[in-house]
């Protein structure tokens, strides 16, 4: 086996592993927790599949997870991490409400077209921020995109809370989106709109952007060896920005996407954690576009069983996040197997020294 | 002197050291200090004088050989081991923390207490005056170590490591950051140490300052120990002939040059300011189409600042340089390579050449992404990579998997090949090259140098900076010596030119004039 | 003007200490851990576990110290379990972060949920408190007295902590080391110092001061514990300290300004104003204050190398002439 088979076999092994043993975490804590663990973990494990509308929740649950998730990979692409998405995400909800509800000339399709192209717009330039100064002046881009995501929400609270909010109805919320500009339902019976198919479309144009443009190749230069990228003459800084406009404009679109069907109302009085989510999703991908999809289809399936759990047995649904924590913990660390997988690789070149 | 003065108080015996890149550092180096000398470690960049000194100071584990001290064998795992056993080290990278005072770098983990919890200041401070005293070392205890000057620093470094008892004391490259009058100063210092019984270690390439102080040398070349001996009963001479010279190499056919336009123009370039001593100092040259020129110098002697200087990696702080008639200061690094139609070989391939964990295929396009024949609107256009990257593969017959491999899979001359490939098939005027076969097996290096002197026929300027004295005059039509930052010699020819002259002017025994300097420059 | 009446008393400034409490410890929680080159994200839900474990031990055993005892040790636990994975394991400390957060918030429902039956708050169960207190003189003196006395014991202690962090960090042999550790961990290996201890011994004050802020929430702001209690106040914490640029008076000064705007934020909603932009003011000049630090030490160094640039062309200058 050569070394490149062998980290390859190492990364997928640690990755399942990952899983294997949050699963089996959760399972361990479901049957200290609950009286009947058999149900409940029949409820976890099946229960998303059992009705039309449970897999529907599965993929309503999965689609924001994939552009967060997509995000995520372009906003760390070039090795600086920021949180930006989080922002994004809410800020690009927000705006699509705003749009939709304040642009008064336009209708149907079009209001929802040139909604998204504003939450686009807005959600990119806003990403910026944190890596203009970190390129700058060197701030810790995490640190600002960290604070930055708080003047965003508050920002956003105070559009909502003084342009938006239906102070009439008694479901507290924005105003009622207009109901024309919402996407065509796929699947009667459930929230799941042609938003699937547009975040599917998404996760194939990322994965060509990434692989197949020059600017692409050039964030993942940047961030495999920034050194060699500014030594071929790549302007480092304007991929980092680059970067960061595409990463926060699709967690924007994420946000968005969600005014367009799902929910009949803006109502989101704090941070989603999705742009966290995000991170999780992106991970669990290793920061491939092209596996996105089965990432935030897993995390999805997760959520939605823990949820189904939480409402047929007496165990709580935050088991989910137990099951994510541990899985990224093991999948992020670095040292975990890697004793294993040196001793494995001195082998190896032995016996190929041997034959040699 | 006394009795202990005949007896080692080091000795290493057999040390062998690999370092988990395959590099060998040291082979069965033996190495012995007496109490009470100044002891000089002697040898090029990469002959593992560092490496050597670190084992003995517990910052790196020896694969194989023993150390004694006085006579009896101990193991040294960490520097608390060193330091117990009375030895000191003053590393080329200061190892303070520069936001605290000096007295608070000297104490630190050794901090003298009050009322059980609190550090005592003023006793750290009167230690501190106390122990500088004792050495006649002067230090301002409250001053911290980011407003200190460097000689300064190095006080500090050498009274931390005497407050800890330390009674042998190695000293890496400590003049490498000296004006001539720190060194000088130090020098004197390292003199007071030797006469009050301490026993010093002195890491250095600069057989002057050897001369000066030291009592013995040992003499590494390659990891290899190439003796001891009496500083008296050596000459510059042997000593530059043991460190440097080497085996002759299978010379290549030649072609004279035939020097056209001049390509580069460097004129009084200077870099460094801020930092202590200037890394470059006043070097002017030009590099003409048709021909190779050579810098000599032994590693660290601003070779490195030089070329990133004229490549665009750093910025230009005074001075000028003129690539194919433009100035490029301030361009972008793209800029200079497509305008100036500049290419650069750098000296560290897996920190700057390649992207080690992208394939073949991607290293290869990274410096024409943007040319119109490999993309369009943005979108690459991979079936062309993907043909030109075999051909390129093919051409400079780097040994792979195919195109799609991951370069970190590579040998170290096929990653070199990777980087040249890329680098010398976009049509170029100026090419630099910074090492070109350091590292890297005798076929890669014979095909690199081929390629070379094929460019150079094709009418390139060439520039070429190599620490392998065989190989610089193997390459260059002319050649120039840098020492310290500065030119110190030129050679318009290298007829007649030994490498034992060389390797003089290389160590800063000697020096031309600054008429025969000036010929490096070409003026049309 | 209402607003301005309402701001310029003593029981808003009452307010604003009040409200600054968990801050300062959670923005001294982020410094240990800096000092020692950590940034530590994970402040936030080590103080939600403490103000949880803290309710639940008092709760249920009726010991408010083995409670305070519990909720500490659990912060420390934490801290150290953080190092564990982000220095020893390595795994990057966005990562530790998000997971350990992650974690946290699932744990805290759960075991909320399985001890009270409730997932919201723990209303159902009766905990007990941290008590305030008047300060004897100063209770005594009008406005002053107002201010600052009849405090909860928790907020003395964040003032008292302050001061204690300041000679920790500056006073101490563990100080030094941690400072040491964090900005040249080379050198302190060098003098034999072994930076892994020393980090995990900063990560686990971090925690410690972490959990402190927590319980004061549940115990001494409030004697229940709400799921989303810290509000993010761990994450201002981060902020502060970073406004502060590492000194502990910095950040407690910072934390003070996040608790004005908060109770600015309180006063103007009273008032029917929004308070979203009033709120959003300390994340601004935070941010503009870490971007000013930044800016500055850059200009330092690069006029440093300008003046030398110009001294050499002034002395070239001369040689020429």
């Amino acid at each position: 086996m050569s070394n490149k088979q062998l980290n390859q076999v190492f990364s997928i092994v640690k990755t399942f592993l990952a899983i294997l043993i949050a699963m089996v975490v959760a399972f361990v804590v479901i049957l200290i927790v609950s009286e009947e663990p058999l149900e409940a973990l029949h409820a976890f494990l099946l229960g998303p599949f059992t009705s039309v509308r449970r897999i529907g929740n599965l993929i309503e649950n999965t689609i924001p997870l994939i552009y967060v998730g997509l995000g995520v990979c372009v906003l760390w692409a070039t090795g600086k991490r920021t949180l930006s998405g989080e922002g994004c995400y809410y800020f690009g909800g927000l705006m699509a409400a705003l749009a939709s509800l304040k642009i008064v000339f336009l209708h149907g399709k079009s209001l929802t077209l040139v909604s998204i192209l504003i939450v686009i717009a807005v959600c990119g330039l806003m990403a910026l921020l944190p890596m203009l100064v970190n390129l700058k002046y060197g701030t810790d881009a995490f640190v600002v995109s960290l604070l930055f995501n708080y003047v965003m929400f508050y920002i956003g609270n105070y559009i909502f809370s003084n342009y938006l909010m239906d102070i009439t109805s008694t479901s507290s919320g924005s105003y009622p989106l207009p109901t024309d500009s919402f996407l065509p339902t796929l699947i009667p019976g459930t929230k799941v709109t042609a938003n699937l198919i547009i975040a599917l479309l998404m996760i194939a144009l990322m994965w060509f952007f990434m692989y197949k443009t020059k600017w692409g190749y050039s964030i993942r230069l940047v961030g495999l060896n920034p050194n060699c990228a500014k030594y071929v003459g790549i302007n480092v800084f304007a991929v980092c920005m680059l970067a960061q406009f595409i990463g926060g404009a699709i967690s924007g679109v994420g946000g968005g996407m969600e005014m367009f069907g799902r929910n009949p109302r803006f109502s989101w009085f704090s941070l989603t954690n999705m742009g966290w989510d995000g991170i999780m999703v992106a991970t669990l991908a290793k920061y491939k576009p092209q596996y996105i999809l089965f990432s935030a289809l897993f995390l999805g399936y997760v959520r939605t069983g823990a949820d189904i759990m939480n409402r047929s047995s007496d165990v709580a649904s935050e088991i989910v996040m137990i099951i994510q924590a541990v899985m990224i913990l093991f999948i992020g660390a670095s040292s975990f197997l890697a004793h294993t997988q040196q001793k494995l690789r001195v082998k190896y070149s032995d016996k190929v020294r041997q034959e040699v | 002197m006394n009795n202990n003065a005949s007896l080692p108080v080091i000795e290493m015996k057999g040390i062998t050291k690999i370092y988990s890149n395959g590099v060998i550092a040291n082979k069965d180096v033996d190495f012995s200090v007496k109490s009470g000398e100044i002891h000089a470690v002697m040898g090029e960049n990469g002959a593992g004088k560092s490496t050597l000194m670190k084992m003995l100071f517990g910052m790196e584990k020896p694969d194989k050989g023993t150390i004694f001290y006085r006579g009896k064998p101990v193991m040294i795992h960490q520097p608390s081991d060193a330091i117990a056993l009375k030895i000191g080290m003053v590393h080329q990278e200061f190892m303070l923390v520069p936001s605290l005072t000096v007295a608070e770098n000297m104490m630190l983990r050794e901090e003298p207490v009050k009322g059980g919890i609190f550090i005592d200041r003023a006793k750290a401070v009167e230690e501190t005056v106390k122990i500088s005293e004792k050495y006649h070392l002067p230090i301002d205890p409250n001053a911290r170590i980011i407003d200190l000057p460097v000689g300064m620093k190095q006080r500090v470094e050498i009274l931390k490591a005497l407050y800890r008892g330390a009674e042998i004391l190695i000293l890496d490259e400590p003049t490498a950051v000296l004006t001539p009058q720190e060194t000088e100063e130090l020098f004197r210092q390292l003199q007071i140490l030797r006469e009050i019984g301490h026993t010093v270690i002195f890491i250095s390439h600069k057989i002057r300052e050897v001369k000066q102080i030291c009592d013995r040398i040992t003499i590494l070349k390659n990891g290899l120990s190439m003796g001891v001996y009496n500083v008296a009963e050596i000459t510059e001479a042997d000593i530059s002939r043991l460190m440097v010279g080497r085996e002759v190499k299978m010379k290549l056919d030649k072609k004279k040059a035939n020097p056209g336009d001049v390509v580069l123009k460097v004129d009084n370039l200077c870099y460094g300011y801020g930092e202590g001593k200037l890394k470059v100092n006043d070097v002017s040259f030009t590099v003409r189409s048709g021909e190779i020129v050579g810098i000599a110098g032994v590693e660290g002697n601003g070779q490195r600042e030089l070329l990133e200087l004229i490549t665009g990696l750093r910025g230009i702080q005074r001075g000028k340089v003129s690539a194919s008639g433009l100035d490029i200061r301030g361009m972008s690094i793209q800029k200079i390579r497509d305008k100036a139609k500049m290419a650069y070989i750098p000296q560290d391939r897996l920190l700057f050449g390649v992207a080690s964990e992208a394939t073949i295929k991607e290293n290869l396009m990274a410096n024409r992404i943007s040319n119109r024949e490999y993309s369009r609107a943005g979108v690459i256009k991979g079936g062309k990579f993907t043909k030109r990257s075999r051909e390129l593969i093919e051409e400079f017959r780097i040994k792979c998997g195919g195109e799609e491999q991951t370069v970190n899979m590579l040998s170290g001359g096929n990653i070199q090949k990777v980087v040249v490939a890329r680098e010398l098939s976009m049509p170029r005027n100026l090419i630099v090259i910074d090492q070109p076969s350091r590292g890297i097996d005798v076929g890669a290096t014979k095909f690199i140098h081929e390629k070379i002197f094929e460019l150079r026929d094709a009418n390139a300027a060439i520039l070429v900076n190599s620490a392998d004295l065989a190989e610089i005059m193997e390459l260059s039509d002319s050649l120039f010596v840098m020492y310290e930052g500065e030119i110190v010699a030129y050679f318009k020819s290298l007829e007649g030119v030994t490498e034992e002259q060389l390797g003089e002017y290389m160590l800063g025994i000697n020096r031309q004039t600054p008429e025969q300097i000036k010929e490096a420059y070409y003026e049309q | 003007m209402g607003i301005l009446e309402n701001i310029f008393t003593a029981s808003f400034l009452y307010t604003v200490i009040r409200v600054s409490t968990p801050l300062i410890f959670a923005s001294l929680s982020s410094l240990v851990a800096r000092k020692a080159g950590v940034t530590n994200i994970t402040i936030d839900s080590t103080m939600l576990m403490s103000a949880l474990i803290g309710v639940l031990v008092s709760a249920f055993t009726g010991s408010l110290w083995l409670a305070l005892l519990c909720g500490m040790l659990v912060g420390v636990v934490m801290g150290i379990f953080m190092g564990y994975f982000h220095i020893m394991m390595n795994t990057n400390m966005i990562l530790t972060g998000v997971a350990i957060n992650t974690f946290t918030n699932g744990a805290v429902v759960m075991i909320l949920y399985a001890f009270t039956g409730d997932k919201g708050s723990s209303s159902m169960i009766k905990s007990l408190g941290v008590p305030g207190v008047e300060i004897p003189i100063l209770k005594n003196i009008p406005v002053l007295g107002e201010i600052l006395s009849g405090h909860n014991i928790f907020t003395y202690v964040a003032f008292l902590l302050v001061i204690a962090v300041w000679f920790l960090m500056y006073r101490t042999p563990l100080g030094l080391r941690i400072r040491a550790v964090g900005e040249n961990s080379s050198a302190a290996r060098s003098v034999g110092e072994n930076p892994t201890k020393v980090k995990l011994i900063a990560l686990g004050l971090s925690g410690f001061f972490a959990s402190l802020g927590g319980m004061y929430l549940s115990m001494g702001n409030m004697q229940v514990f709400i799921v989303g209690m810290t509000s993010s106040r761990g994450f201002i914490g981060v902020a502060a300290d970073a406004m502060g640029q590492g000194n502990p008076v910095g950040a407690m000064l910072a934390s003070l300004l996040f608790g004005c705007a908060n109770a600015v934020g309180n006063v103007l909603q009273i008032n029917s104003f929004s308070t979203d932009m009033v709120m959003a003011i300390p994340y601004v000049v935070s941010i503009i204050g870490i971007i000013i630090y930044s800016a500055r030490e850059k200009q330092r160094k690069e006029s440093r190398v300008k003046r030398a640039i110009a001294e050499a062309e002034r002395n070239a200058g001369a040689v020429a002439r």
